[in-house]
């Protein structure tokens, strides 16, 4: 059973490395949705510029 | 915490807090806006565990007289979700209040007390879902989605068609139809049901294993952490991330009404993004102070 100690995190048991497997999960997730988000952010970002295009120079009122 | 409960005050004031979609939940802060939400769970996961390490006894065990416990965790806990829910934000009020009562539990609460307080919670939520007109309408959609396929069941609807398209392999990255102008918040709430029409079912399922792993391990670094503090925080952090993915992504399969909760590290904004990762910073500081037996 391993000991543990008082209520008090210190720096003093730094010696252990990293939780590496951990790092690489959460870079990957994060790398992963930063793609996923560009994908359909930049779409909506055309979208929406087309709409405004669209709406311009159709001179429409009304509904659309 | 005080930063946070002063935040979540600020954040109503309709002079100062900006209102989208119905709920006021940001603040603007220059170039960019910050969702005092987002901080409140880090700052309550951080001040449970200090509260419950604190008032344990020195030799690890439980302190014996629960009220010491339970009554100051009760008033943080109701104090922050009745600012949170004047926002409104369910989704945020449910993470904080399931994280914090798996901290309690972690530290030594009885579970028949948690029980209690879950029982009065789902009471509390009930109401509040009953006495909501906007609330009611979502719980109506979420238990009849083809009700209001225009109005109210409109976004549900789109984002099943969306993961339905995906089929067993999906449609290819890039290839969604859904976003284009179908899927509401296909950046933020709804980012999954892109991911699933993209990648299909094993995509899925692969990000639902890389939430599990991570789940996994944080598990692993709370059980190894050299002393109190240390343990409830990486439970109370990793419950957090980890209860949240599971709403957002039970909520995108139909199986908790919508919520409007952003799935970590994948979802659009800021806030949520910043936060999540200064946890897990925090939680990659307890691993490396971790016992290892040898």
């Amino acid at each position: 059973m391993p000991k543990r100690f008082k209520n008090k995190v210190t720096l003093k048991n730094c010696n252990a490395s990293p939780d590496w497997f951990l790092i690489s999960l959460v870079l990957g997730l994060t790398v992963f949705g930063i793609v996923m988000v560009g994908n359909a952010s930049v779409v909506e970002a055309f979208r929406d510029l087309a709409i405004n295009f669209i709406i311009s120079a159709s001179n429409l009122s009304g509904p659309f | 915490m005080l930063f946070s409960f002063v935040s979540l005050i600020l954040v109503l004031i309709p002079a100062i807090g900006i209102k989208s979609l119905g709920a006021r939940r940001w603040l603007p802060l220059g170039f960019f806006s910050f969702q005092p939400a987002e901080l409140t769970k880090l700052a309550f996961v951080l001040y449970l565990s200090s509260f419950f390490a604190n008032k344990n006894l020195p030799s690890g065990e439980p302190c014996f007289s629960n009220k010491r416990k339970l009554l100051p965790f009760l008033f943080v806990l109701v104090a922050l979700l009745v600012l949170v829910m004047m926002e409104p934000d369910l989704g945020t009020a449910v993470i904080l209040a399931a994280t914090g009562l798996i901290v309690y539990f972690v530290s030594g609460g009885p579970l028949l007390l948690i029980s209690l307080v879950g029982l009065f919670g789902l009471a509390g939520g009930a109401g509040l879902i009953f006495f909501s007109s906007y609330r009611r309408e979502r719980l109506l959609s979420f238990l009849n989605p083809s009700r209001d396929p225009l109005g109210t069941s409109y976004h549900i609807r789109q984002i099943l068609i969306a993961i339905g398209s995906g089929g067993l392999f999906g449609v290819g990255l890039g290839q969604s139809r859904q976003k284009y102008e179908y899927l509401p918040e296909a950046t933020t709430d709804s980012i999954f049901a892109v991911i699933a029409e993209e990648l299909g079912f094993v995509g899925a399922v692969c990000l639902l294993a890389l939430f599990l792993l991570m789940i996994w391990r944080g598990m692993k670094i709370a059980k190894e952490a050299p002393d109190d503090f240390g343990r409830l925080l990486a439970v109370g952090i990793i419950s957090w991330i980890g209860f949240q993915a599971l709403v957002n992504l039970s909520a995108m399969v139909a199986i908790v009404p919508l919520t409007g909760v952003p799935l970590p590290f994948i979802s659009y904004g800021g806030s949520s993004l910043v936060l999540s990762l200064t946890a897990m910073g925090i939680l990659v500081n307890i691993s490396k102070q971790r016992i290892v037996e040898k």
